[in-house]
């Protein structure tokens, strides 16, 4: 559903004059309000002069010796915004607020300060203690001063009124085409702006790019990788007219799932997507790549960019229509949680912040081109972003759930729906509710009849379980927090995963093993152990449980076997919420054996009733076989019972018992698998607004100011419609994602601009503030908006639009007066030529030595991947699909400038290092590929030397080779076998492919 | 035509007509990042620089110990602790779980004997002996202190200034400074790094341009003498074929100019050929440890096992300073949970480490001393934070950010000198107080950098090294 648009409070071009003008009102009165009160204040007290005295004699002194360097006049920078320079300044204090409190000595930030309570001032070290009571009484007396110094204030940010003139946060405007004196040139809208600004400054565009040239700019700037050389010959062959050629040839890229994968990777980089945290522990983030395909898609789906705005924003607020829509809007929302955040930072109010923080950081720059980040600790010193703007932002962020803490805290997730999956494990449920059920009848039945059945011990009996072959949810011990030295082990059974841990039976009382777990929702929940029984274990392992009413600890017995699902005991049923985790800790204090920790399982009342039934089907513990059966020991009681009638009557039991058993087990066997998760946030319990933090920091609380947006892209007195019980992220999401909104167009407009010219109409791709660049075409990144936004956000029809222009289709090499006037090509009168990104370097080598894996979406890191760190990048497949870690990263990324995970990054880095070259030169996967394209040629023997250099060269750059490249080839292929080895022709073929692949106009494009 | 483009026109000539390398252009001004938008005068190559101030040192070594040693068992000697063993303190927790609850903690004595060394009369423990030996050379600050609690964000600060935003590392900001002596070397290495921790953000350029990143020769965990400088070798083709093949390349790539308009970056990629080729040539023989004489491989203890290993990385560490690379960082760091330092049980492991170091590190003073590297060669010692007074469990001692002892040596500081004081226990820095960030500010300083000048400009605001902190401790300089 939309909202109408003037409910977000955009500055609509009619009424701004007249806005102005209240506000020029409201801030008159303002500023008659303050010259009064700063009148009062400017009355001084008179002090006697022996108080004065003591000022002069105790306390002067102690200033300028100790305070005055950081809170001076002449501070090379004020620390904390204090200046104590004067009385005046005292009383009216920094950013803490006021440094004296008269009459009131503990409330005086002064003294809290150099009593070391508090802050800790000054912080070369403490006073001695006369000196500090010398400044008590000074503060007591009044804190007489005769200094009269008034300051300039520190800095002076810029106000809202007057930030709104700043081009960037005016509404787009409406411009008609510009006339041009040369009208043959165009055949675009968008030449006609681009033509305006050059005759302007007296250039003329060079030439058309040929067809070679251009069929390779538009399938690397597409699909990011090369044409194949049969499509380069057709292509330059056809008859038809470029301009016709070239709107088909768009058709066809943009339909192909390969465009996805190339403009998805470009929001990737936006969005710093990478699937750890990296820092100092890095988590993994093993639903990440849902998200990266989430995107992918969106762009291949052409999805509308206000909607794909709003469902990373707020994806799971929003209402849906199918499951899949569901998914895909929750999914979405893995932005906000993809952060690089340092889990395991221990002040747990900072870390909140700065998820925060990071939060509004990617969201401004990603969406609206702003460096909001810069108000956390003051006033945006550049652009019109007061630190209440930046609180009111933090406010709605507060009032969402990024975070479980913990020593290692974690991120947020959440199921995903599959009502088909659902009903599978519905009705695997209630199959296995059902035989167990029956198997406790027969058994009781049985008993009745003096027989009792336990499984064999020699019956195969699975050592360990899948993690997931559990109802319920299973937590692995190598989840779980440990403290101390806890050794894994297999060697008792059964377990659950990779292996079990133990305390080694040693330093009782150290160690430990935390389970956290956020549930879903608040309820009653029963919780589970499981251990591998031994007669060494401790039988009395100390647990402890906490939930929604308090801790509970129970003593388990670990020489007693594991009854439910023949894995797990029960602990108990507790309430728990859905919004602190469930805490579950293990101890081996004062415990009497060997302590071991496999996993924790949280059973939900459905799923409990499973696990139930079967505890009931208790094996008995060390009796007798003397049955037949195949699985199970049968003990007859023969003294209580008549044996013939038994006979007939058990046999057939313990046949069905034997069929239901196996039943049983198959079933267990095969579970229908798990309910799929993702990364995402969650709405808090309680919203509420937020604190301003004074200087940033989360413990020195300013304050309360009402969630919000950034003011100076809102009318004035603007206030978003936010109800108690609600973030506001649903709200923030639909007023960027806005055509009213004076950036969001803008900025991605640019965005693609950037990808498909290797510049932004804007440069600063992630700044659109002050401190960015300026607009070279205003006008034309304007035009482009309001297109986009009436064109229904299509990412599709604007890439279209642009590339059918004719500046797209320049050539960029050629001479021009712009080469004087221009040099930087900043008016586009020519093609930029560009270095291949990292991505399209791997993928051209993989598709032309013909290695590339094609396959599409889906996981990606490889299964039981603990950690990111010394990951083997060993995969074939397209680039957007290889493991994108903070911690470590393919060698060919790194060294060819991938976006750094860690930033919003519109416009990658394009350096020249001499360790690329290293990589060009030596590195395997250049190598080998160069051997695998060489026999790929060998093997067309139909083809004569000549031919297959020039198939090589069209193949690798996208052109034949000239007379003079053709000589030079055949000149190394000859010497390379008289010098080297007459039998080394192959080894010649690589060289040469080899030496291409590193050659300039394979590393660049045209 | 503007005399910018004469130049590069000249110098495309050379290039053009040259047919076999260009061993004789300078490197200057070619090796640029593309990204536009950025201002001319921010430098993006590794050409020198002329310092801001008055040098002191023209390049540094780094000796990092990761996870933690502990400074009341090593350099910070006190008489209170070990009167005091076994009582009980007061203390306010720190970490999660514990944060701002106070509790009680038990007092634990220093494990090593502590005697007084060279003329300046410095305490040493037993820990190490060899290093104690070099306490006239040292400088050290007793009163350290930083931010974060645990590994990952105390490492990230030590090296980057900030705990958890993603910041230029020390080493970068260094060579963004002051660019490069030897061009045919990278300017910024790190030997041997650990991959966690921080990891490859520890050695990493954040927003600076690409080139002033770290390289990392080999990593943390292998045998430091099969630590490599990443496809600095061809595996496949010998020298002289692959000889024969660089001049194919080249030729291709000046038939390919030749097609181009002007172009720099073309340009700067066939001069990246190039000096990658001398790399090629150069690298591994600094990097080679053979021809080092016996006496040498006795000083820094490669003959014997247990200091084998760190004693190569401190030999090629250097090697690396005599061929004047302006940044270099040893790491002793493993990859495990708990880096080697970090003794939350079972303290009387430090002797392990501090075996495995000592000898090492004392033969690298020495060495840079007798080849009069040690003037312009500030060597810096420590880890990402020391270890509490009292015990952690019964034998442990937790991390102590709050106060610890890093030496420097060489490089313009005042040797002999213990600057600053931690409390009676050693457990909070009391007097001459040295932030993570104000040693930082002094680092700079003595490479000739003002912290609060060298600036870059990122999302619209410059940033520091050390943000908005940090004060230059001009009492330890010389």
């Amino acid at each position: 559903m939309r909202l109408p648009q003037t409910e977000f409070g955009f500055l609509v071009n009619r009424t701004a004059i007249f806005l102005d003008q209240a506000v020029a009102i409201v801030s008159a009165f303002v500023f008659v309000f303050f010259v009064t009160l700063s009148t009062c204040d400017a009355q001084t007290d008179n002090f006697s002069p022996a108080e004065i005295e003591f000022f002069e004699s105790k306390i002067r002194p102690l200033l300028v010796e100790h305070c005055l360097d950081c809170h001076g006049a002449n501070a090379a920078r004020v620390r904390g915004g204090l200046r104590l320079t004067s009385r005046k300044e005292m009383l009216k204090g920094g950013d803490s607020g006021p440094a004296i409190v008269l009459g009131n000595l503990d409330e005086s930030l002064l003294i809290e300060s150099i009593r070391y309570d508090g802050f800790e001032m000054p912080p070369k070290g403490k006073l001695s203690p006369e000196e500090i009571e010398a400044f008590e009484k000074w503060v007591s007396m009044g804190a007489p001063d005769p200094r009269t110094a008034s300051s300039a204030p520190i800095f002076k940010a810029p106000t809202i009124r007057e930030g709104k003139k700043f081009w960037a946060f005016q509404p787009p405007q409406n411009h008609q085409p510009p006339v041009v004196a040369n009208t043959h040139w165009p055949t675009s809208d968008i030449d006609r702006f681009v033509l305006a600004k050059l005759e302007e400054n007296g250039i003329q565009p060079i030439h058309d790019a040929d067809r070679q040239t251009l069929i390779r700019r538009i399938y690397l700037t597409l699909v990011g990788l090369p044409p194949e050389p049969e499509k380069i010959d057709s292509w330059v062959s056809d008859p038809r007219e470029t301009s016709v050629m070239i709107g088909d040839l768009v058709d066809e890229l943009l339909s192909h799932s390969q465009f996805g994968e190339r403009w998805g990777r470009h929001w990737l980089d936006v969005a710093r997507f990478a699937e750890s945290s990296g820092g100092g522990r890095s988590l993994m983030f093993p639903h990440a790549w849902r998200y990266r395909d989430y995107v992918i898609r969106s762009f291949n789906e052409d999805k509308p960019f206000d909607q794909f705005v709003t469902e990373q924003i707020a994806g799971d607020l929003l209402s849906s229509e199918s499951e899949d829509q569901r998914n895909q809007q929750l999914i979405a929302t893995g932005f906000l949680a993809l952060g690089p955040t340092n889990y395991e930072q221990q002040d747990k109010e900072l870390l909140k912040m700065e998820v925060i923080d990071e939060q509004i950081d990617t969201i401004g720059k990603a969406f609206l081109g702003l460096t909001i980040g810069c108000a956390r600790c003051h006033d945006h010193k550049f652009d019109p972003i007061p630190t209440s703007d930046y609180y009111a932002l933090a406010g709605i962020f507060g009032s969402t759930q990024s975070l479980v803490n913990n020593n290692v805290s974690k991120y947020v997730v959440r199921n995903l729906v599959d009502s088909k999956l659902e009903s599978r494990i519905n009705t695997h449920r209630s199959k296995v509710e059902r035989i167990s059920g029956e198997l406790n009848q027969i058994e009781e039945q049985l008993k009745n009849l003096g027989i009792q059945v336990t499984p064999k011990s020699s019956a195969p009996k699975s050592k360990s379980y899948p993690i997931d072959s559990f109802s319920g949810w299973v937590i692995d011990n190598r989840d779980a927090n440990k403290v101390g030295i806890w050794q894994s082990s297999t060697f008792g059974s059964p377990f659950i995963g990779q292996d079990y841990i133990h305390d080694k039976n040693e330093t009782k009382g150290i160690k430990s093993v935390t389970f956290v777990h956020l549930l879903e929702e608040d309820g009653v929940y029963e919780v589970q152990l499981s251990y591998s029984a031994n007669g060494n274990r401790a039988s009395n392992v100390p647990v402890t449980i906490f939930h929604q009413d308090g801790q509970s600890t129970t003593l388990v017995d670990q020489t007693q076997p594991t009854p439910i699902d023949g894995a797990f005991i029960s602990l108990g049923s507790f309430r728990f919420s859905g919004e602190v985790e469930a805490k579950v800790v293990i101890s081996n204090e004062k415990t009497n054996g060997h302590v071991i920790v496999d996993s924790i399982r949280f059973l939900s009342p459905q799923d409990s009733a499973v696990a139930i039934q079967s505890k009931n089907r208790q094996p008995a513990v060390g009796r007798m076989g003397q049955g037949t059966d195949a699985n199970f020991n049968i003990t007859l009681n023969q003294s209580d019972v008549e044996h013939s009638r038994l006979e007939i009557d058990s046999k057939q039991l313990i046949q069905r018992f034997n069929r239901l058993h196996s039943e049983l087990t198959s079933l267990k066997k095969s579970p229908p698998g798990k309910l799929p998760m993702t990364m995402s946030v969650k709405e808090s319990r309680s919203p509420s607004d937020g604190h301003i933090h004074i200087r940033g920091s989360a413990h020195h609380l300013g304050p309360v100011v009402p969630r919000g947006f950034l003011s100076v892209c809102c009318q004035d007195n603007f206030k978003p419609n936010i109800k108690s019980n609600e973030s506001g992220r649903l709200q923030l999401a639909r007023w960027i994602a806005n055509s009213r909104h004076p950036l969001t167009a803008r900025v991605y407009v640019n965005r693609v601009w950037r990808h498909l010219f290797g510049k932004g109409l804007v440069e600063s791709t992630e700044n659109f503030g002050k401190m960015g660049r300026l607009p070279t075409h205003p006008k034309l990144l304007d035009y482009l908006a309001q297109k986009f936004t009436q064109s229904g956000w299509s990412t599709k029809k604007l890439i279209r639009e642009i590339i059918l222009s004719r500046v797209y289709g320049l050539d960029s090499n050629g001479i021009s007066t712009g080469s004087e006037i221009d040099p930087e090509n900043h008016l586009l009168w020519k093609a930029n030529r560009r270095r291949v990104d990292a991505e399209v370097l791997r993928d051209s080598i993989l598709l032309i030595s013909g290695q590339l894996d094609d396959k599409p979406g889906g996981r990606t890191i490889r299964k039981l991947t603990q950690y990111d760190l010394g990951y083997q990048f060993q995969t074939v497949r397209r680039s957007v699909y290889v493991p994108a870690f903070r911690n470590s990263m393919l060698d060919l990324f790194e060294v060819f400038d991938f976006a750094n995970p860690n930033l919003v990054v519109g416009h990658r880095n394009s350096s020249t290092l001499p360790t690329q070259a290293l990589f060009m030169m030596n590195s395997s996967f250049v190598i080998s590929a160069s051997q695998k394209l060489a026999q790929q040629i060998l093997q067309s023997e139909d083809s004569s030397r000549k031919e297959k250099i020039e198939r090589l060269y069209l193949k690798v750059i996208g052109r034949i080779p000239d007379a003079n490249e053709m000589d030079l080839a055949i000149e190394f292929l000859d010497s390379f076998q008289t010098q080297f080895a007459q039998d080394q022709i192959e080894n010649g073929w690589a060289s040469f492919c080899h030496a291409l692949f590193a050659s300039l106009e394979f590393r660049f494009f045209d | 035509m503007n005399p910018r483009n004469n130049r590069l026109n000249s110098r495309r000539e050379m290039i053009r007509r040259s047919a076999c390398g260009f061993g004789s252009l300078a490197l200057a001004g070619l090796l640029t990042d593309e990204c536009s938008g950025r201002d001319d005068r921010i430098p993006t190559t590794l050409q020198q620089r002329v310092p801001m101030i008055r040098p002191r040192a023209k390049r540094v070594i780094f000796i990092f110990m990761q996870g933690g040693p502990s400074h009341v068992d090593s350099f910070d000697f006190k008489p209170e602790l070990l009167r005091n063993d076994g009582k009980e303190i007061d203390f306010v927790g720190v970490r999660f779980g514990s944060f701002g609850k106070s509790g009680q903690r038990t007092l634990l004595k220093p494990l090593w004997t502590f005697k007084k060394h060279g003329e300046c009369g410095q305490p040493v423990s037993a820990l190490f002996p060899h290093m104690a030996k070099h306490v006239d050379k040292m400088c050290m600050i007793h009163s350290m202190h930083t931010e974060g609690v645990a590994h990952g964000p105390s490492t990230l600060f030590l090296h980057t200034g900030a705990t958890n935003l993603v910041r230029p590392s020390i080493g970068s900001w260094i060579t963004y400074g002051l660019g490069s002596v030897n061009q045919n070397v990278p300017g910024f290495v790190t030997i041997q790094p650990s991959a966690s921790k921080g990891g490859p953000r520890n050695y990493a350029n954040a927003f600076l341009p690409t080139i002033f990143q770290g390289t990392a020769i080999g990593r943390a965990g292998q045998k430091a003498s099969s630590a490599r400088l990443r496809n600095i070798t061809n595996p496949v083709l010998p020298a002289e074929v692959q000889n024969h093949q660089f001049h194919l390349l080249q030729a291709i790539n000046r038939q390919q100019l030749n097609r181009a308009v002007d172009d720099e970056r073309l340009e700067a990629t066939i001069e990246s050929y190039e000096l990658a080729y001398r790399m090629q040539k150069n690298a591994p023989e600094i990097m080679d440890l053979s021809s080092e004489p016996e006496h040498t491989l006795r000083l820094y203890g490669i003959d014997n096992p247990k200091t084998e290993d760190f004693g190569r990385q401190c030999l090629m560490a250097r090697r690396l300073a005599e061929s004047d690379v302006r940044y270099i960082q040893v790491n002793y760091s493993d990859e495990s949970a708990n880096p080697r330092w970090d003794q939350h049980s079972n303290m009387s492991k430090h002797a392990d480490h501090a075996e495995a170091i000592d000898k090492p590190v004392a033969g690298l003073l020495e060495d840079l001393d007798r080849r009069g590297l040690l003037e312009d060669t500030l060597v810096w010692w420590g880890g990402e934070f020391g270890r509490t007074p009292f015990a952690q469990g019964k034998d442990g001692r937790d991390h102590n950010p709050r106060g610890f002892t890093v030496w420097l040596a060489g490089g313009g500081v005042k040797a002999g000198l213990a600057y600053g004081r931690t409390d009676d226990i050693g457990h909070h820095a009391v007097e001459n107080k040295v932030h993570m960030h104000d040693l930082h500010a002094t680092i700079l300083h003595l490479l000739g950098l003002d912290h609060e000048k060298l600036t870059y400009r990122h999302a619209g605001r410059n940033f520091r090294l050390t943000d908005v902190a940090g004060t230059v401790v001009t009492d330890i300089i010389s």
